[in-house]
């Protein structure tokens, strides 16, 4: 792990007048041994998961093998895979839209600017936190309890669990504004609710709306798992013909799943991209909001520092020529795209709710039914087990991703870089490495822990492998992009004294991008924990396997006390990179 | 004219295209060593593309550009590294890279002349680690050595880009702008050390600034850009703010006026010519 810019070194050279080594500072030395230490720990765990079986001969043996069992890949008939791909659309869809809804009052309650009041922002934040911190699949699996198994549970869960992330990176949006709106509508005698809606949603409606595509991808990816507690869709034909060791058709279908996975990212990335740059979603209600905060925008003209989508609505307006007896702008370009996007949105949204065939009356027995099974999960207990058994599982779950976290950072630092338009040395090389991370990211977790299992059989090992490898995706894009938004200014001057270009990449590029690599390493972490939980389901070791027998057995009581674990595991490792990137900043 | 056996810098004719603009027009320009030469010209003129020139940060579309008796477009990767570890650049935002300590920020000039990237201060070698604080010393910082560099002021920053050009022990130093990000006073303090270190360690600096006053101040000669093309070369032996102006403004407006100010003023300074030789504009 490097660790840039926290030389913390010995104390002053006592015989020379000045020192040229930097002074003793207690919380950068801590740092750098937290940093040492977690490093240590996950090279040690990586050693100790006995990686080195996946290069011996029988590895090798059983991968041509299950190639031979595998060969010839088949697809099933167009008529079930269209229909596993549009029930699978669908419950993501429908999953993402209800967690965007329901994250949208979260995230003005959790944000500084727009909080009603500390407690309540407080209170935002853990919920988010709690939502982030329990996977995706137990939502489901305790939701199937007490609801019809079906569509319902799956699009609930994900809807529950994706809120951690996307009420926070909404939060954050809301506090990235300019107030200076908002203030005209408070000034104007408009209602907290008149200021959201008028003075905030339209400045941050088009990251809302890159956050809730960039869930969606996540949530896709996600969706194979569902297969595996028989929601319908095409992780359930997966798993399907997994069962039935049928793997031609098991990998067939992987791949059609891969293709939707890129093809899904390329359509949300390009939405995305064109939204961010153009934010057409400001200009409607803007140009109302403008108006009324002309005065105050043109006293804060003065002082420079307006944010340029702000600056662009009201030219945008005052170089509209007033048209006598209008009250609408004209309904074409970017007002048009809009209209016709959003009522697109809306229609895709509508779909997925009504196409994959959801009990709507579990809406209603499902409040009688929770208090029951809520009942069931106290008081919390160990089932069988051992606080010493759990201590051990859990160990083995951190050491997972930690393992899986060093194989996805230094993956990650190669194949990010040189997916960087100003560390690559050409083109070429980073479209490549793009082009690597995009269809790194098309495969599903569970289909490479699937795949190291066959070569190496059921343990950690497999699981930590296709968590590294998978976290390349994940990570190496984000390294990427933090390294694309450094300031160049550093790198030319580092060249113009005769820099090589490795020597701009460590001296310049590196030390800017690590506060946002930190940051994004914790996530990696943090998710790991997560997915190794998940991983259990397939026999990836770890406190899941458990977790899994427990669900199998309806040990509700089991299934919370273990929740409760990952989640104190996940706030721990939530707390650590709070203090680093403080440390860091 | 300058002697042209003995120039540091030297280009002929030089023209720098940027797809649909023409950035440099035919300029030819000859520095000879230990001058202080100030770029004059407003925002747009080609300044920055001409200094980026002088280090081959920028490649000439035709014409040719000669820097300490080298040829740049004869020079690839290794042999143009060589060569800007003897040309130091400061610039106008500074570029320091900000969440490094001033020290190693002063160290990452001497990369030059280290082999392998470098990561942590105590990468550098000792001797390496002395002289950078030198040369914070010198530029009067020695006491922010191990701040972050973002947690200085402006002409602070400034001031330690100066000891990171140091660490070159450079024969010609290029300063883009160096102070149009300061307020005045501190402009005027890293001026006044560019000037002195100029004369120390007798180096030849090529600067550009926007402001005639601190053109007039601080340099030896003016050369003055204008769309690309080069208006004004000339001492700045008893030249006037005013007089300066009224070429800038001829230059825009009235062919006629200006060939009788270019007239009058080489009347009063024989030894330096305003115009290029052929008399265009
Ligand atoms: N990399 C570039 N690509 C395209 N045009 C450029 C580039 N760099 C400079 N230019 C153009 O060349 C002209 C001169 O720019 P510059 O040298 O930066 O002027 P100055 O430094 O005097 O303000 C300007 O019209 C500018 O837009
Ligand atoms: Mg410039």
């Amino acid at each position: 792990m490097p660790a840039p810019a926290l030389d913390a070194g010995a104390p002053a050279d006592a015989g020379s007048a000045r020192s040229i080594r930097p002074p003793f500072d207690l919380e950068k030395t801590s740092l750098g041994v937290v940093l040492v230490a977690l490093a240590a720990v996950s090279v040690w765990s990586l050693g100790h998961l006995e990686m080195g079986a996946l290069f011996g001969e029988r590895a090798r043996d059983n991968i041509v093998g299950f190639m031979g069992r595998a060969m010839p890949i088949e697809f099933p008939p167009v008529g079930e895979v269209a229909s596993g791909v549009l029930v699978t659309l669908a419950i993501v869809i429908a999953g993402t839209a209800l967690s965007s809804a329901l994250s949208a009052p979260i995230a003005f309650w959790a944000a500084r600017n727009t909080t009603p009041h500390p407690v309540v922002r407080n209170l935002a934040r853990g919920v988010g936190v709690l939502s982030r911190s329990i996977p995706e699949i137990v939502f489901v699996i305790v939701l199937i309890s007490v609801m019809h198994l079906g569509p319902l549970p799956a699009v609930v869960g994900f809807g529950l669990h994706s809120i951690g992330m996307i009420s926070k990176l909404y939060a954050d949006a809301i506090e990235q504004i300019d107030e200076g709106p908002v203030l005209a509508i408070r000034a104007a005698g408009g209602s907290r609710f008149q200021q959201n809606v008028t003075g905030v949603l339209p400045q941050v409606a088009p990251s809302w709306i890159a956050t809730s595509l960039h869930r969606l991808d996540i949530n896709l990816r996600g969706s194979v798992l569902l297969g595996w507690v028989n929601v319908k869709g095409i992780g359930y034909d997966m798993h399907h013909y997994q069962e039935m060791s049928h793997w031609g058709m098991v990998i067939g279908i992987a791949i059609i799943f891969f293709v939707m996975c890129v093809l899904m990212e390329i359509v949300s990335s390009t939405i995305r991209g064109a939204i961010l740059k153009t934010e057409p979603t400001g200009r409607g209600l803007g140009a109302r909001l403008a108006r009324r905060a002309a005065a105050r925008r043109a006293a804060r003209a003065g002082e420079g520092a307006e944010p340029a989508a702000a600056s662009s609505t009201t030219t945008a307006t005052a170089d509209r020529p007033a048209v006598p007896g209008r009250t609408l702008p004209p309904m074409r370009g970017s007002r048009l795209t809009t209209t016709l996007g959003g009522l697109a949105a809306v229609a895709i949204v509508v779909w997925s709710w009504a196409y994959p065939g959801i009990n709507w009356a579990d809406m209603i027995d499902v409040w009688t039914k929770l208090p029951d099974r809520l009942s069931n999960m106290f008081p919390l207990s160990l089932g069988s087990k051992s606080w010493e058994d759990v201590g051990g599982m859990i160990g083995e779950t951190v050491l997972i991703a930690l393992a899986a976290t060093l194989i996805g950072l230094v993956l990650s630092l190669v194949i990010g870089s040189l997916a960087a338009r100003n560390v690559a040395p050409n083109a070429a090389v980073r479209a490549v490495c793009r082009g690597l991370l995009v269809g790194i990211r098309g495969i599903p977790e569970l289909i490479m822990a699937i795949i190291f299992i066959v070569m190496i059989g059921m343990g950690p090992a497999p699981g930590a492998l296709a968590l590294g490898i998978a976290g390349v995706g994940l990570l190496g894009k984000l390294i990427a992009d933090s390294m694309e938004e450094v300031a160049p200014g550093p790198e030319v001057a580092a060249r113009a004294a005769g820099a090589t270009r490795l020597q701009v990449y460590a001296t310049a590029t590196l030390p800017q991008a690590a506060p946002a690599i930190f940051g994004h390493l914790f996530y990696l972490i943090d998710h790991n924990v997560r997915s190794s939980t998940v991983l259990g389901i397939v026999g990836g070791g770890g406190v899941g396997f458990w977790l899994f027998n427990a669900v199998r057995l309806s040990q509700y009581d089991v299934v919370l006390t273990i929740t409760v674990l990952v989640v104190a595991v996940v706030l721990t490792v939530e707390l650590v990179s709070m203090w680093v990137r403080r440390v860091i900043s | 004219m300058a002697d042209h056996g003995t120039a540091v810098i030297r280009t002929r004719e030089l023209v720098k295209q940027f797809d649909t603009t023409t950035a440099l027009n035919g300029v030819t320009v000859d520095i000879t060593p230990g001058e202080v030469v100030v770029l004059l010209g407003l925002s747009g003129s080609g300044k920055s593309t001409l200094l980026r020139h002088f280090n081959g940060l920028e490649a000439a579309t035709s014409g040719s550009v000669e820097v300490l008796g080298q040829d740049l477009s004869t020079l690839g990767g290794r042999g143009l590294r060589g060569l800007r570890r003897r040309v130091s650049m400061v610039f106008q935002q500074f570029e320091l890279v900000g969440p490094l300590s001033v020290l190693e920020n002063v160290c990452s000039g001497a990369l030059g002349s280290l082999r392998g990237p470098r990561l942590g201060l105590l990468t550098y070698p000792t001797a390496v680690r002395r002289r950078a604080l030198d040369n914070l010393e010198r530029v009067g910082l020695g006491d922010r050595a191990f701040q972050r560099a973002d947690t200085l002021s402006g002409g602070q920053q400034q001031r330690v880009a100066i000891a990171r050009a140091l660490m070159q022990d450079p024969e010609i130093l290029l300063a883009d702008e160096p102070v149009a990000s300061l307020d005045p006073e501190s402009a005027t303090t890293v001026m006044a050390l560019i000037r002195e270190i100029a004369r120390e360690r007798e180096l030849t600096v090529v600067c550009s600034l926007h402001q005639v006053e601190l053109a007039l101040e601080w340099g030896d000669r003016l050369l003055g850009l204008r769309a690309g093309e080069l208006v004004l070369e000339t001492s700045t032996q008893g030249l006037t703010k005013e007089r300066v102006m009224a070429i800038y403004r001829s230059v825009a407006t009235d062919e006629a006026q200006v060939r009788e100010l270019r007239a009058e003023l080489s009347a009063q300074d024989a030894a330096q010519q305003l115009v290029h030789a052929d008399g265009t504009i």
